[in-house]
């Protein structure tokens, strides 16, 4: 991996970072937060894009020949994948204490059933925790 | 004896040199990784955006579709440049050159063909991120002209299949409906969609 591609990569994954703790402030994702305060969570989302935004354009010239195509493509689904594991993980740890009483004991709410809306009420951790003990009641039955 | 195209990049490009600040605006609009990244992190919110159910899922409709777009796009330019080549415009003529020399065909531009397929695919969902989009679309064919890198005919060939490359998408969708709805639900039990 070329030392563009790692920059580029490293672009990717902290603005992917950043844009996912936005959305998760606006979508009230709060099992996504890192942070308990929306705001916080916006004030970080603007530092880490404008952040990486800034050092990656405004260090180096970046009119050059430079990436190709597939290697481009590759570097940015890593680096976005990379940067999901990172927000759920991170999430999950520091925000393991989310309400639990909170969630819906309706069985046919959104963050009852399987999909983003579930992390509204719970950790990425805890979502799939209770599927896997939903499927092990199944299985024992 | 200049063609109307020729003409119409002279009076384009004519205009870089003069004033800094847009010489920057322009450099940073055309640059290879900042529009690209930008729009797919704009589809990676809108993916994981919405506050019910229904708007999340007409979000991600709108996201696949200006995904397929863009691929779509991407790979039919591929196939022209097999068949075609131009040279670009600073090979061929004097221009006020503000970006590095691409080897590859002028015709069609590349980077526009990609931001107008996510554009006009968003734009069947969503008719007001679709529109801003297509803004972002049009000011990079406007860049792209202006650091010398590309004639208006070769944006103009870009946005037309880019159109062209999600208007496919559209059509194929009905076809794909039931792959779609079975990735959608994979995703789904993993929380990822």
């Amino acid at each position: 991996m070329s030392g563009l591609s790692l920059e580029y990569s490293v672009l990717v994954f902290v603005a992917a970072c950043g844009v996912l703790q936005g959305v998760a402030a606006y979508s009230n994702l709060k099992g996504l937060l890192f942070f308990e305060s929306r705001i916080m969570a916006y004030v970080f989302s603007a530092l880490a894009i404008g952040g990486v935004f800034g050092w990656f354009f405004l260090s180096e010239n970046r009119n050059v020949p430079g990436i190709e195509g597939r290697e481009q493509f590759f570097a940015f689904n890593s680096a976005l994948f990379l940067a999901l594991v990172f927000t759920f993980v991170i999430s999950s740890v520091l925000r393991r204490r989310i309400g639990i009483s909170s969630r819906s004991s309706n069985p046919h709410s959104e963050d009852s059933q399987p999909g983003i809306g579930a992390l509204r009420r719970m950790t990425y951790f805890q979502a799939i925790s209770r599927d896997f003990g939903r499927w092990l009641a199944r299985r024992g039955r | 004896m200049l063609s109307a195209d020729e003409r119409l990049f002279h009076w384009i490009n004519g205009l870089a040199g003069n004033l800094a600040p847009l010489d920057w605006l322009m450099k940073a609009l055309a640059n290879d990784y900042l529009i690209p990244v930008s729009l797919s992190l704009a589809l990676l919110a809108i993916w994981f955006g919405g506050r019910s159910f229904a708007q999340r899922q007409r979000n991600q409709f709108g996201v696949i579709c200006a995904a397929g777009g863009m691929g779509i796009a991407d790979g039919i330019v591929k196939l022209v440049n097999l068949g075609y080549f131009r040279e670009r415009p600073f090979v061929e003529h004097e221009a006020n050159l503000l970006f590095y020399q691409p080897t590859d065909s002028s015709f069609p531009s590349n980077i526009v063909a990609v931001a107008v397929g996510i554009a006009v695919g968003m734009w069947f969902y969503n008719r007001r991120l679709g529109a801003y989009f297509f803004i972002v679309a049009a000011m990079v064919a406007l860049a792209r002209v202006y650091v010398g890198v590309h004639y208006p005919v070769d944006v103009l060939g870009g946005a037309a299949i880019g159109v062209i490359g999600a208007f496919i998408t559209l059509g194929v969708r009905h076809l794909l409906a039931p792959l779609i709805s079975l990735i959608l639900r994979l995703m789904r039990v993993l929380y990822l969609a």
